[in-house]
């Protein structure tokens, strides 16, 4: 997950599309979607819990949580990526009725995932023909929070970086959702 | 969103200017580049405006005819005016520092003050001629500010420093500092007060999720109030009675009893309140919704959400936003 955002990162930089307006910190954000052809009961019964995440993102080997879908919880994700880095995330606030959570980075390094201060939502709805639709939206800062970032910590690094989880992710839910 | 903009602007060019007298609403919408003037009581965005690169800080000038905008990527401010046909436009676009966030008019109007998140300083800028005339060293990461009534102080909450600077505006020097919470970022003047009828300032402690209640003459503070979640600003009522408080990681406002300080209610909003500010004849208080692109209305009495109404692109609105 994390070389494939950073080969993003390069894909864009190779065509010429990184802006040169990388200047102070602005925070940025992003929303994903995914069309599912499955309830949204079924599709929020596989994301629900917060400690799931390693269930149906591949890029995710575990993600424990110390204690469940309480405000507070704090999970511990851990990616499959060559030295096992971790990220380690706190539950911001979880709507079971509306399928919605949102949560936020507590502790990540920069080299992990090159973004400061993220928070996210994951939220899951009935798209009105029998299926559902899944939205994973960001806020976050990029990673270097000074003037004049390096092009591995900008912006636009951010960006792709976070898509990239996200994208990842809501395909493969995507899959398992839809599995007979 | 260009063409979205694109659309009000076209949108404005036929809509009738509002009337005078009717408050207006500036909010930044930092993913467009531009600000929404909101007719307030039509409830509407009547103008759009393109200004400097990501533009979050605001704030309206006594009188309301001139608005000063904070470009962090653009290291300036723009400045809007409006004309005497109510229309809006910027008139000037003036290199301030390196990354210019909150920005604060004097109570005459004659000062502008623009806080440098990077340089640790608040630029002064004489509204007449637009020309840097002074430069304070304040705390770090300096972010909201606020002027007492009598024009004489200038409070500048630093970020990364934990306290609030108390800037003496006859000499801009920096004469005191105040302790208060964990990354303070709104600060707001308070006339009224509480039950002491004693002036204070209310400021939103982000990363201690409080809001600190401080003395602006003793220099000190004298009260704690939690609140949910990434407070971020804080507006009060004319009379000292309420106090609101956006939680940008909560999705809420918190609404304080301004004499006993006890929450009476969180009232949920878009994600990412941001800015927020009572409107003039304080029924109301204005919330900008930085995820939801949109601006909404909380009707305080009743402690809800009754209006909402899409802007640009990451509405941030961080200052004084409002014109009455």
């Amino acid at each position: 997950m994390k070389r494939w955002a950073w080969a993003m990162v390069a894909f864009l930089f190779c065509l010429g599309l990184a802006p040169a307006w990388a200047h102070g910190p602005s925070r940025q954000k992003i929303a994903e979607t995914v069309d599912i052809n499955a309830p949204v009961d079924k599709v929020w019964a596989i994301v629900k819990d917060f400690d799931a995440l390693a269930k149906w993102h591949p890029g995710v080997a575990s993600s424990a949580a110390d204690k469940g879908n309480a405000v507070g919880s704090v999970r511990i994700v851990v990616l499959k990526a060559p030295g096992d880095p971790k990220i380690v995330e706190e539950l911001l606030s979880y709507n079971d009725a509306g399928h919605t959570y949102h949560y936020g980075g507590k502790d990540v390094d920069v080299k992990v995932l090159p973004v400061s201060n993220y928070t996210s939502w994951l939220t899951a709805g009935d798209n009105g023909h029998g299926g559902s639709t899944v939205e994973w939206k960001g806020a976050f800062y990029r990673g270097f929070l000074n003037n004049d970032p390096p092009p591995e910590l900008n912006d636009e690094a951010a960006v792709a970086a976070v898509t990239a989880v996200y994208r990842a992710g809501l395909d493969n839910l995507k899959k398992l959702a839809e599995a007979p | 969103m260009r063409a979205h903009a694109f659309l009000l602007g076209l949108a404005a060019l036929v809509a009738a200017a509002p009337a005078a007298g009717r408050p207006l609403a500036y909010i930044t919408d930092q993913g467009s580049d531009s600000i929404a003037v909101v007719d307030v009581d039509g409830w509407k965005v009547v103008e759009t405006l393109e200004v400097g690169r990501k533009p979050a800080g605001v704030a309206v000038a006594p009188g309301g005819d001139r608005i000063y905008v904070s470009n962090p990527e653009g290291s300036s401010l723009s400045v809007v005016e409006r004309g005497p046909d109510g229309r809006h436009r910027v008139v000037a676009g003036i290199s301030v520092g390196k990354g210019p966030l909150g920005v604060a008019a004097d109570r005459t109007g004659k000062l502008v003050f623009a806080a440098d998140w990077y340089a640790d300083q608040v630029h002064v800028v004489d509204a007449a001629s637009l020309k840097e005339v002074s430069s304070i060293t304040v705390g770090r990461s300096p972010s909201g500010m606020t002027v007492s009534p009598d024009n004489a102080r200038l409070f500048v909450a630093n970020r990364e420093s934990d306290s609030i600077s108390v800037v003496d505006l006859s000499t801009f020097v920096e004469i005191g500092r105040v302790a208060v919470g964990k990354a303070p970022f709104g600060v707001t003047y308070d006339a009224a007060g509480g039950t002491d009828g004693k002036p204070r300032l209310l400021v939103a402690n982000v990363q201690s999720g409080d809001v600190s209640v401080v003395d602006p003459v003793a220099l000190r503070e004298v009260e704690r109030i939690k609140v949910r979640a990434f407070p971020y600003a804080v507006a009060v009522t004319g009379d000292g009675a309420r106090i609101l408080v956006t939680n940008q990681h909560d999705d809420s406002v918190s609404v304080i009893d301004g004499r006993t300080y006890a929450t009476l209610a969180v009232v949920p909003v878009g994600d990412y309140p941001e800015g927020i500010v009572t409107a003039p004849d304080q029924t109301h208080a204005l919330v900008a919704c930085w995820m939801d692109d949109e601006l909404e209305s909380i009707d305080i009495a009743k402690m809800t959400v009754d209006r909402t109404l899409k802007v640009g692109s990451g509405p941030r609105a961080f200052g004084q936003f409002i014109a009455p």
